[in-house]
C-alpha cells in the first residue's frame, strides 16, 4: 500500500509538472493532439499505480515522452504555419453572411439539430440574428452576430464612459501583494492607513483588497475579524 | 521555440538512454548465458560442484544489476528469472542432470526473452 501511496505521489508530481511546462492551452479547448496527449497521459499515469509490479519507470518514460512530443509539435506547428492546417485542419464557416453552408454542414457531419443546439447554448434562437457561425479546429462553434443584432456599444450611444483600470490584488487572505503596489500607483504606507480607514487594524485582517489605477477599491475582511 | 528543442532534448536523451539500455542487457544477459554454457558443460560431465559454481557465477552477474533490474523490468520477469536459477540449484544439489538441463533451457529461453523484448523488431513493437 506505502508503495501505491508512492508511486501516486511521484505520477501526480510529474504530471502536475508536464502540464504545468504544457502552458495553459492544456487546460481550456483542446486541439487535437492535445486530446489524444490528455488521454493517454491519464491511461499511462494509472498502470504503474495499479499494478506494483510494473515498474514506475515504465510510466514515467512514456508521460515523458508524451510530453516531448507535444511540446516539438507544438513548435513545429507554430514555425510552420501550413503543418497546422494538415494536422489540425481549418476553421470552416458553418453559416457566412447569413445563410446556412449546406456543404461545410455534410463535410464537417455537423447535423442541423447541432448547429441549432450550439446557437441556442449561446442565447441566440433567431437564425436572422446570425452573421457568421465559424466552426474552430477544437471544436467550439464561435458566432457572430449581423451588427443589428448585436448589443450596442457605449461609443454607439454616445454614452461617456471612463476606464477605472485593471483591478490589482493587493491583499490576498491577509497576505499582501508587495509587486502589485507599483502597478496602482500606491505604496504600504497607504494600503495599511486604507486597512485603518476600512476599520481593520492591518492587511492580516483583511480577506481580499483590490485596487485599480484609477483607485477604485474592493475590500472585504476577515470574517473572524469583523 | 526554446520549450520545442528542451523537449527534442530530452526525447533525443531518452532515445539514447534506450539504446544505451539495450546495450546492457545485451552484455549481462550474453555473460550469463556463457555462464549458464558452462554449468551445462559441467553438469553432463558429473561434476555438479563445478556446475553450480558457474551457475552462482551467472548469478552474480543478475545480482550485479541490483536496483536497476527491478527499477527496469517487471517484477514477473525478475522473480522468473531468480525461481529459474533456484530451480537449477535445486537440481544440481540433488544430482538430478537432466532435471537440470531442463531448468537451464527454462533460464535461457526466459533471457533470450527478455533480451528480445528490449530490441526493436516488428515482433517487439506489434
Amino acid at each position: 500500500m506505502a508503495i501505491v501511496l508512492l508511486r501516486t505521489i511521484i505520477i501526480y508530481l510529474v504530471l502536475l509538472g508536464c502540464m504545468r511546462i504544457m502552458g495553459k492551452r492544456q487546460l481550456g479547448e483542446l486541439e487535437l493532439s492535445e486530446l489524444v496527449a490528455s488521454v493517454l497521459v491519464a491511461d499511462l499515469a494509472s498502470l504503474p499505480l495499479q499494478d506494483i509490479g510494473i515498474p514506475l519507470m515504465n510510466g514515467l518514460v512514456s508521460i515523458l515522452t508524451l510530453f516531448c512530443m507535444e511540446l516539438i509539435l507544438s513548435g513545429l506547428v507554430l514555425r510552420f504555419g501550413r503543418l497546422r492546417g494538415a494536422l489540425f485542419g481549418k476553421p470552416c464557416f458553418l453559416m457566412e453572411h447569413g445563410v446556412i453552408n449546406q456543404r461545410e454542414l455534410r463535410k464537417n457531419r455537423f447535423t442541423l439539430d447541432e448547429l441549432t443546439e450550439e446557437l441556442r447554448r449561446q442565447s441566440i434562437l433567431d437564425l436572422n440574428t446570425v452573421n457568421y457561425a465559424i466552426l474552430e479546429t477544437d471544436g467550439t462553434l464561435n458566432v457572430i452576430l449581423r451588427p443589428e443584432a448585436s448589443p450596442a456599444t457605449a461609443s454607439q450611444l454616445n454614452c461617456p464612459v471612463t476606464d477605472a483600470g485593471y483591478p490589482y490584488t493587493l491583499i490576498s487572505d491577509g497576505r499582501v501583494i508587495s509587486e502589485n503596489l507599483p502597478a496602482c500607483g500606491k505604496d504600504e504606507q497607504w494600503l495599511r492607513e486604507e486597512c485603518v480607514r476600512r476599520g481593520v487594524q492591518g492587511p492580516e485582517e483583511v480577506f481580499f483588497l483590490s485596487c485599480t489605477e484609477t483607485g477604485t477599491v474592493y475590500f472585504a475582511g476577515k470574517e473572524a475579524a469583523r | 521555440m526554446k520549450k520545442a528543442a528542451a523537449a527534442g532534448a530530452l526525447l533525443a536523451l531518452l532515445l539514447g538512454l534506450s539504446v544505451w539500455n539495450t546495450h546492457y542487457m545485451d552484455a549481462v544477459i550474453r555473460d550469463m548465458t556463457e555462464r549458464i554454457e558452462l554449468c551445462r558443460g559441467r553438469g553432463r560431465e558429473g561434476d555438479f560442484p563445478s556446475a553450480e559454481e558457474e551457475l552462482s557465477a551467472a548469478e552474480a552477474l543478475w545480482a550485479r544489476m541490483g536496483a536497476y533490474a527491478h527499477i527496469f523490468l517487471r517484477q514477473t520477469e525478475t522473480d522468473t528469472v531468480e525461481n529459474a536459477i533456484r530451480d537449477v540449484r535445486e537440481c544440481l544439489r540433488a544430482g538430478d542432470a537432466d532435471g537440470a538441463e531442463v531448468a537451464l533451457q527454462w533460464l535461457e529461453g526466459r533471457l533470450a526473452a527478455m533480451a528480445a523484448m528490449e530490441h526493436i523488431s516488428w515482433e517487439s513493437v506489434f
